[in-house]
């Protein structure tokens, strides 16, 4: 009756284990160097250390901030790497448990989107600080699928509405938050971004 | 006791057990998973924890029963009739068993928490991914380390505005000025991280690894013992018949010997760490007595 579940399950963590072999020898393929990696484990701990910090303030955390602008600087590998790296390893604090394929899949995603339009992202301020919103509506949206999921492991729509409605003031403070960290964080770490580029030789990079 | 087994054990202990779950629909699977890890985490929580959580699970319980017939309608057997709608006995038992369920997913992830350490994930991961596992471990290193920075930063630069007693605003642009030098420094020491690798020759060849953990005999004994269990669970609930019908009427499924062993083999699959827990536990308490 779950089996739907396992399913959805299994298909996540292949897509995760893929997604993983392939961007990571990519990414050390391409640049015939592994400094790439070092900045993304960099980010990673940066975010992880802003999610600590902001653990006090509920659903206000930097991370999707962090997240975003790595993506959009080194690309969708990078930006992929960077959020489910964050969510897996920050779980490690917060708790492990059967979200945090799902975690690690959604922060991914907006990691990765950031770095395949970077182009206009990085333009474009208010595209920018709409995808922030966007990411953070998005969060809340595919985490409450996951909700509805471990209910009794069926996508049911009405249970989806009520899960949505509920997490509505989450989703809410996700979007706000994500524009406000955006705002402040955009400028000053977009510029130390590009100085890494430029210092790591990473300039090659496509944008 | 548990956690000094081979990682790749506890991968597999508790993947298995969460397939268990998700494959397995009867009450008895989720009971008998929730008594286990009970049983399994006041072996590494104190006792006033573990008391706090079987009445977390106790409300969930209560929680589930009373909120599923309000949602769900389904079932024959009406209680009462709520503003024109049916409140069946069928929805209240159906949310007993979502209670039990979650609870034991809770539970199962408060033993992985208890188990699984970050070293064990890089351990495994490292075999089949290295890049991934030098990423999982850089990042594990500089944590701590930008968190000890940042503190000595922001202490600095508190000296350095010269106020006696600063502001919010203060203190926010203080956090902010902190985070960014973190940022700049930490980018610099990744350079140098990134060069002392190379001048060292990493990705010149295939890496050795070294880990403290070690395949042996018991941890073999374990995993045949697991797998063995395990695996004729899932056979024998194949087309036996064991799944609960909730709706529209609830029906215990018949109790014959099959269904009796399969409750056995994955009551062993789940409870074998307990098993070990408690053994070891008498052997002590054989000697101790013993002198």
């Amino acid at each position: 009756m779950r089996f739907h579940l396992t399913v959805v399950y299994g298909i996540i963590l292949a897509i995760l284990v893929i997604a993983f072999r392939q961007f990571l020898v990519m990414l050390e393929k391409k640049k015939q160097d592994f400094r790439l990696l070092v900045i993304i484990s960099v980010l990673t701990a940066l975010s992880v250390t802003g999610r600590l910090i902001f653990a006090v303030l509920p659903g206000f955390k930097p991370v999707t901030a962090v997240v975003i602008l790595s993506g959009i600087y080194f690309g969708k590998e990078a930006g992929f790497l960077t959020g489910s790296l964050t969510a897996l390893i920050s779980n490690f604090y917060f708790g492990q448990g059967a979200w945090t394929p799902f975690q690690m899949m959604v922060w991914g995603i907006i990691g990765a989107i950031a770095g395949i339009g970077s182009g206009l992202l990085r333009k474009n301020r208010f595209v920018l600080y709409l995808y922030s919103a966007a990411a953070g509506a998005m969060y809340s949206l595919l985490m409450d699928i996951y909700t509805v999921f471990w209910i009794d492991g069926y996508l049911n729509g009405s249970r989806y509405l009520t899960a949505l409605l509920t997490s509505l003031p989450f989703t809410v403070i996700y979007a706000v938050s994500n524009v406000i960290f955006m705002v402040v964080l955009r400028k000053p770490v977009g510029r130390k971004l590009m100085r890494v580029r430029k210092k790591f030789g990473l300039e090659s990079l496509k944008m | 006791m548990f956690e000094s087994y081979h990682p790749l054990i506890h991968v597999i202990y508790f993947t298995g057990i969460l397939l268990l779950l998700l494959f397995c629909d009867h009450p008895v699977i989720p009971v008998l998973w929730i008594l286990f890890s009970i049983l399994f985490l006041s072996c590494y929580r104190k006792k006033s924890e573990i008391v706090k959580m079987i009445f977390g699970i106790f409300l969930l319980l209560c929680a589930m029963i009373c909120v599923n017939p309000m949602i769900s309608h389904n079932g024959a057997t009406v209680l009462f009739f709520m503003n024109g709608k049916a409140v069946t006995l069928e929805a209240a038992i159906y949310g007993g068993y979502i209670g039990l369920l979650l609870s034991s997913m809770m539970l199962w992830g408060g033993c992985l928490n208890e188990i699984m350490s970050s070293d064990k994930l890089i351990y495994v991961s490292g075999r089949a991914m290295p890049h991934l596992a030098l990423v999982i471990s850089m990042s594990m290193r500089f944590i701590p380390l930008f968190k000890r920075k940042a503190s000595e930063i922001y202490a600095y630069q508190k000296i350095n505005m010269r106020k006696s007693r600063p502001s919010y605003t203060d203190k926010l642009l203080l956090g902010m000025k902190t985070f960014s030098i973190v940022m700049t420094w930490s980018f610099e020491n990744a350079l140098d991280t990134a060069d002392s690798m190379k001048s060292r020759g990493y990705g010149i060849r295939k890496r050795t690894f070294y880990s403290v953990y070690r395949f042996t005999l018991r941890d073999a004994v374990f995993l045949t013992v697991f797998l063995a269990a395990g695996i004729l669970t899932l056979l024998l609930w194949k087309d036996s018949g064991m799944n609960v019908a909730f709706y529209p009427v609830f029906r215990w499924p018949a109790w014959n010997i099959r269904s009796t062993l399969i409750i056995c083999l994955s009551g062993l699959a789940a409870g074998i760490p307990w098993i070990y827990e408690v053994k070891e536990k008498l052997i002590w308490n054989y000697y101790r007595s013993g002198i």
